[in-house]
């Protein structure tokens, strides 16, 4: 096994607004060996993003609040660190892509003034022409010519703009990688060149990834293990063959049963029936039974336990299903 | 940029003219011939009618707003129906005063209101931000004749600090002239620009590229000042601009207060002995000075929003496009 | 059928607006204080009409040198002014001029601003040009200055007060409406609605204006707030309501003279027309949070 780089546990966390709490993550267990890509599915609303923008401690409060929970980075809990101790750590050792390139560059600010002031925050030795070499360098990195060192987020298409935000995560060569829906916001025909930079730096640069997903193609493609989160609760995790052969919890088979395929024959698709419940009203059992075909009575009584059902790959129902069940 | 201010200014032309034959319609709407001002009491009807032909008043409108027109380019505003003194010495002869005033007015409004309001955004619900918005929206409220009643009341007939009435002269009586005008004057706007900068502020602190700036380990610091401030400008510079035509109403009323020799002074006694050309003069020479208020607000937008600054470089005319962008 | 489910939304979002409105404290006290103006000045009307204005001759206007300047006491609960008249009652009757004149000066600007702007968005190009370069030139000159000059043109009268904020506030909402039409204009179901036939004054009345509502309903609320100010200022430069009628403005402008010799006729006309504006603008804010709670922050 390789080494692990970072485990969250129990995280915990809420938002209390005017229209009551919202229970945003319940106990959400997992960890991300270095080098490693972990594929994060849900559906909107599951707590993805929080998840991850837990992790870099960055849930605007109030209204959000963590509750409860362990992030355990280098030895230490990154949720007991000083503020100046995460200022260190945020863009250096972990940092995040977030989901919209269109409004998560500064407007007023040059995207390469953007990508030096990670560099020259985490370095603080650096000149000023030592700084922009490097910016000119990770631009490069990323495709993006150097002559445009000096221009404003307005005058970058979409693509080139999460290529800039890609640098700005990488600059500071990070342990681990938040990629929150790097490619949902892009063009079809970009988001695959996207994802192939990413992927290609991400083994240059020996980074692990959480990669934030609602889409279990590019997951599939990307990942080594997949985590499936389902209102605040992580529903089922393996590595990618265990979640894509052998799915043991019922919402992961629904959701794999709703991607087209093209290699089966399938008269039509079959989405999962029902919404997700609210996260401010969660029902005391499985909160996935309203929705499931397998559901039993015992299922409403409480939140099943994640259970090992082979090495490595875990699952949050109570029962385990063999190959000719999953129907 | 420099081809973007001339097209500006040949723009103001047309709305200069409207504004000067707007005026110069109501103005000559006055009941009253000024004739017989001018001669007072004792006048024959022979002399009013000679003194009408020779002042042109007998023409019709049309070719009089020409003439009006025609002398104005030549820097001639006539001269005043009371003392035969020609409106535009006159008139320049008072706008420094008026122009001091406004200036230290501006000035109390932004050294108040920008860090009052950013303070407020920034520990927003807290006791501070509560006291503040409370005091903001009373100043906002206030009438600016009954504060500077009010305050001269207190620090100048009570205290005896200030004095109450009049302009100083040299450079320390006229500072100390200056203190209870400039605040009456400011208070007003400087609780506009605490409110306006806290809620653009609050705006600004909820988009993607905080987050970014956030991932990226920078110092709360720093990212007030580098990535929420410069957002947060554009509506606020707006806002200062806009405050800069009520103080020229307020600077009327404030000067009339504390007996400042003012443009405001002069146009109010001009209104009530009827001097229609000194109203004139001076309702136009203010409605000039806000143009070019306006027109410095709008360069300096695109020095804070470079997405304006490429529409102007794209062209001259998308002036409300540009607007769009910033709103 | 549709309709009666379109209406029954609509009147569910004003409703929603006024359940927000009615948790906010601060706009529902500054609700009761306009409202409570409201009662007092209908009272004042009232008695005028009852007495054919014998008690507003007699209480109101009648001087009394003899105790001028008598502080406040239980007859006279904010004392006397310069001429000896309870300032009470002076600064009851004068909420018409205030509250009133105010509302009625918005609401003609309202008319009249949102007819411009409703054309000028709706109809676009030259007719769009035409207005709004119009009210660019009005826009330019600042609203004080314009005021003052209709004021000192056509004369200090009730009429030409009220005409002369009207006028001047007549940009802002030919702006606001102008603004909402523009980003209502374009929408699907306005397309749908054409091509069902409907007239443009059925798309303008039935479409257009219901959406500007909310922004112009705020913008009124702020505006009122603003033309009291400006009646008090006009009136304060002798330019507005003229002594011996009773109005906040030009109580301040007498009291001047008098400052040395009594807080009371200072302070208490100035905090009338302070409590009213900031009344108006706690009841704007609120209005604007409930209307559109996207923008609360």
């Amino acid at each position: 096994m390789d080494k692990e780089l970072i485990r969250v546990e129990d995280l915990e966390i809420r938002y209390e607004t005017d229209d009551g709490i919202v229970y945003a993550l319940n106990g959400v267990s997992l960890h991300v060996e270095e080098g490693e890509t972990l594929g994060l599915v849900g559906e909107t609303g599951a707590g993805k993003t929080t998840l991850a923008k837990g992790i870099l401690r960055l849930i605007p409060s109030p209204p959000g609040k963590v509750v409860g929970g362990k992030v355990m980075y280098d030895g230490k809990d990154l949720l007991q660190l000083s503020d100046t101790e995460m200022h260190k750590i945020r863009g250096n050792a972990i940092s995040m892509v977030f989901q919209d390139p269109m409004t998560s560059l500064n407007p007023v600010m040059t995207v390469g003034d953007q990508i030096a002031e990670v560099i020259s925050v985490h370095n603080p030795g650096l000149s000023k022409e030592e700084v922009r070499e490097r910016v000119i360098a990770i631009l490069a990195k990323v495709g993006i010519s150097s002559d445009r060192i000096d221009e404003f987020p307005h005058q970058f298409s979409g693509g080139m703009k999460q290529r800039v935000i890609i640098a700005i995560a990488l600059a500071c060569n990070p342990k681990l990688l938040l990629a929150d829906e790097p490619t949902t916001a892009l063009d079809v025909t970009i988001q695959a060149q996207v994802l192939d930079m990413i992927q290609n730096l991400k083994k240059e640069l020996g980074t692990a990834m959480i990669l934030i997903s609602h889409d279990l193609g590019v997951v599939a493609q990307t990942c080594d293990r997949v985590a499936i989160i389902y209102a605040g609760r992580i529903v089922e995790t393996g590595n990618l063959h265990d979640i894509y052969h052998n799915p043991q919890h019922p919402y992961t088979l629904g959701l794999l049963e709703s991607i087209p395929s093209l290699t089966k024959n399938v008269k039509r698709l079959n989405p999962i029936k029902g919404l997700m419940p609210d996260p401010t009203d969660l029902p005391p059992g499985c909160p996935f039974a309203p929705r499931c075909n397998h559901a039993t009575a015992k299922c409403s009584e409480a939140v099943p336990e994640l259970r090992e059902i082979e090495p490595g790959h875990f699952s949050r129902c109570i029962r385990t299903f063999s190959e000719g069940e999953r129907k | 940029m420099w081809k973007y201010i001339l097209k500006r200014l040949l723009m103001m032309i047309p709305v200069l003219l409207g504004v000067t034959f707007l005026v110069f319609f109501i103005m000559n709407m006055t009941p009253g011939d000024p004739a017989a001002i001018i001669l007072g009491d004792q006048a024959t009807p022979e002399a009013i009618a000679q003194l009408r032909e020779e002042l042109g008043l007998n023409d019709p409108l049309l070719l009089r707003y020409v003439r009006y027109i025609v002398d104005m380019l030549h820097g001639d505003f006539g001269e005043s129906y009371k003392n035969g003194i020609s409106v535009a010495s006159q008139v320049l002869d008072k706008f420094p005063n008026t122009a001091i005033l406004a200036i230290c007015g501006i000035f109390v409004a932004l050294a108040i209101g920008i860090p009052v309001g950013i303070i407020s955004a920034r520990k927003q619900y807290s006791a501070l931000d509560n006291v503040s918005m409370v005091l903001s929206l009373i100043g906002v409220s206030m009438p600016v004749f009954w504060l500077g009643l009010l305050l001269s009341l207190l620090f100048a007939l009570k205290l005896g600090w200030f004095p109450s009435q009049g302009m100083g002269s040299g450079f320390l009586p006229l500072l100390r002239s200056l203190v209870l005008p400039a605040i009456t004057l400011g208070t007003g706007s400087a609780a506009t620009v605490a409110r306006m900068t806290r809620s653009s502020m609050l705006e600004v602190i909820r988009q993607d590229y905080i987050s970014t700036a956030r991932s990226k380990g920078l110092s709360e610091k720093v990212i007030t000042k580098r990535h929420m401030f410069r957002n947060a400008l554009i509506p606020i510079v707006t806002a200062v601009g806009l405050q800069f035509g009520h103080l020229l109403g307020g600077a009327m009323l404030t000067e009339t207060v504390f007996s400042w020799p003012g443009l405001g002074r002069l146009m109010i006694d001009s209104l009530n002995s009827k001097d229609i050309p000194m109203v004139l003069g001076s309702v136009l020479f203010m409605t000039i000075m806000f143009s070019f208020v306006n027109l410095f607000i709008d360069i300096v937008y695109a020095f804070i929003d470079p997405r304006i600054k490429s529409l102007y470089k794209k062209s001259g005319f998308k002036k409300k496009k540009a607007k769009g962008v910033a709103a | 059928m549709k309709s009666t489910v379109e209406k029954g939304k609509q009147r569910s979002l004003w409703m929603e607006a006024w359940r927000r409105l009615r948790k906010n404290k601060l706009a529902m006290i500054g609700l009761s204080f306009i409202l409570l103006l409201v009662v007092l000045s209908l009272v004042t009307i009232v008695i005028d009409i009852v007495t054919r204005n014998s008690f507003y001759e007699e209480h109101v206007i009648k001087q009394n040198l003899r105790l001028r300047l008598q502080g406040p006491s239980k007859e006279h609960i904010f004392g006397l002014d310069e001429f000896g008249r309870d300032i009470f009652l002076r600064v009851i009757w004068a909420i018409r001029y205030s509250l009133f004149m105010g509302t009625v000066a918005i609401g003609i600007s309202v008319i009249i601003g949102s007819l411009l702007g409703a054309i000028a968005g709706f109809y676009g190009k030259v007719v769009d040009n035409v207005i709004m370069r119009i009210m660019d030139i009005f826009l330019a000159i600042p609203s004080m200055l314009l005021a003052l000059a209709i004021v000192a043109a056509f004369g200090t009268s009730l009429t030409n007060v009220l005409m002369a904020i009207a006028v001047s506030y007549i940009p802002t909402f030919a702006r606001t409406v102008r603004a909402s039409v523009l980003t209502v204009k374009d929408q699907e179901y306005i397309e749908a609605a054409r091509a069902l036939g409907a007239s443009d004054a059925r798309i303008i009345g039935k479409y257009i204006l219901p959406n500007c509502l909310a922004p112009l309903i705020v913008q009124a609320s702020l505006g009122v707030a603003g033309a009291i100010l400006s009646i008090a200022g006009l009136s304060f430069l002798g330019l507005g309501i003229q002594p011996p009628t009773p109005e906040w403005g030009s109580m301040l402008s007498n009291a001047r003279s008098y400052i040395r010799d009594g807080w009371h006729i200072t302070v208490i006309p100035g905090l009338m027309i302070m409590l009213t504006i900031l009344s108006l603008n706690v009841l704007g804010d609120g209005l604007r949070d409930a209307l559109d709670p996207r923008l609360k922050n």
